[in-house]
């Protein structure tokens, strides 16, 4: 028989105080609907493809039944670097830690494109008669 | 407990009143027939008090608008036509009910012989749903343009709907060798006088031998697997929405906002 097999792990994991991308994702989701009063809100999907996780933001007018994808994320089980891509332009930012990510999104949904369209969306919301 | 609104609107923009009614009455489930107005407007008005968040459900009901005060997540269209939509709403740690929202053709554009062959088609889809779903925790609401006592909503092959909550609770009855589930139908408790409201949702009088004048076609009626758990012996037709008044005379104030009265009901689950 061998020795008893000693645990091998290390005593804790470290601090599991990370933002990741799908929770930072979610409270963009929530503050748009805040934002615009419902009108418009944001929806995360994700899916786990192999090694990689892929979060698609997606805004959505219930009125319209419009929904428009605006970003694609993907990253692997580290969660950092992620990538994102901006579909207004399809250009891929890649972001190595939380900072730089939560930086690259503000900017991309404070950029003029997403305005432009998160404005059609309320617009025609508000026109839209039953 | 959820609390729902019933309204038909008469397609008038009447954003201004059910603000105040889902405000004053903390409404969970608000689903408007023949809405009208901007759908949304009307969203941003109910969510123009901090802390408050409705979304507009999305349906191919083209009659019926329904807003709840909770994540679309939780609730689902099961099935959809263009007067009537069931929902499933399953929120987190109860058990799953059906909502069937439905208004049904009115008598001005059809026959009364006509008419029961449409309660006996949604009593079959109401069915038919509960089978796929597995249960039949199941409300309905809606303008039905039919009173309680009509043949449509009391007929076994109808909503088999019965004014007593015991009757109900035999669950089913058989006619025929045919087996029928019941719904219990409180708004019996709200015809005429002895009810807390008016004698019924809709005032309507013609110059002819029947009349009844007050009608109570916009109805809830409830499984009995749920009759228990109507609040305040269940539906209540309410004629202010805050200050303002949608009476005018003890009738329906139709030239400014409906010619129906909204109705309300809470469910404690």
């Amino acid at each position: 028989m061998p020795d008893k097999i000693p645990d091998l792990w290390p005593a804790d994991f470290g601090s599991v105080d990370i933002a990741t991308p799908l929770l930072i994702l979610k409270r963009q989701a929530t503050a748009l609907a805040e934002k615009t009063k419902g009108v418009v809100e944001g929806t995360v999907h994700s899916s786990a493809d192999g090694s990689a996780f892929t979060h698609q933001f997606v805004l959505v007018s219930r009125v319209l039944g419009y929904s428009y994808r605006l970003l694609l994320v993907r990253h692997d089980i580290a969660l950092y670097p992620a990538n994102i891509r901006y579909e207004p332009t399809e250009k891929v930012y890649s972001a190595g830690d939380e900072e730089t990510f939560k930086k690259t999104l503000a900017d991309l949904l404070a950029a003029e494109q997403t305005l432009k369209i998160v404005r059609a969306l309320i617009a025609q919301s508000l026109e839209k008669k039953s | 407990m959820i609390t729902f609104l019933l309204w038909n609107t008469r397609g008038k923009n009447l954003i201004d009143p059910v603000r105040r009614l889902v405000s004053e009455h903390q409404v969970d489930v608000l689903v408007l027939v023949e809405p009208g107005g901007s759908k949304g407007v009307l969203l941003q008005q109910l969510n123009s008090q901090p802390g408050q968040l409705y979304h507009f459900t999305t349906s191919l009901c083209e009659s019926i608008d329904i807003y709840v005060r909770f994540p679309n997540d939780f609730i689902e269209a099961v099935f959809e036509s263009s007067r009537l939509t069931v929902r499933r709403l399953s929120l987190p740690g109860r058990e799953e009910i059906l909502l069937v929202a439905t208004h049904l053709p009115s008598l001005l554009y059809m026959s009364s012989e006509s008419q029961p062959a449409e309660f006996f088609e949604l009593s079959r889809t109401i069915r038919q749903v509960e089978e796929q779903r597995g249960h039949s925790r199941t409300i309905v609401v809606g303008d039905l343009n039919a009173n309680p006592f009509d043949a449509g909503l009391v007929s076994a092959a109808g909503l088999n709907a019965t004014m007593s909550k015991a009757v109900a609770s035999r669950m089913t009855r058989t006619v025929q060798g045919r087996t029928y589930p019941f719904f219990y139908n409180p708004m019996w408790n709200l015809l005429g006088d002895r009810g807390p409201g008016p004698a019924g949702s809709y005032h309507y009088r013609r110059a002819e031998d029947v009349c009844y004048y007050w009608h109570l076609i916009d109805q809830v009626l409830i499984r009995p697997v749920l009759a228990d758990l109507l609040e305040n012996d269940g539906p209540r037709v309410v004629t202010k929405a805050q200050d303002i008044d949608l009476s005018r005379n003890g009738t329906p104030y139709a030239t400014r906002f409906s010619d129906h009265f909204p109705l309300i009901f809470s469910l404690n689950i």
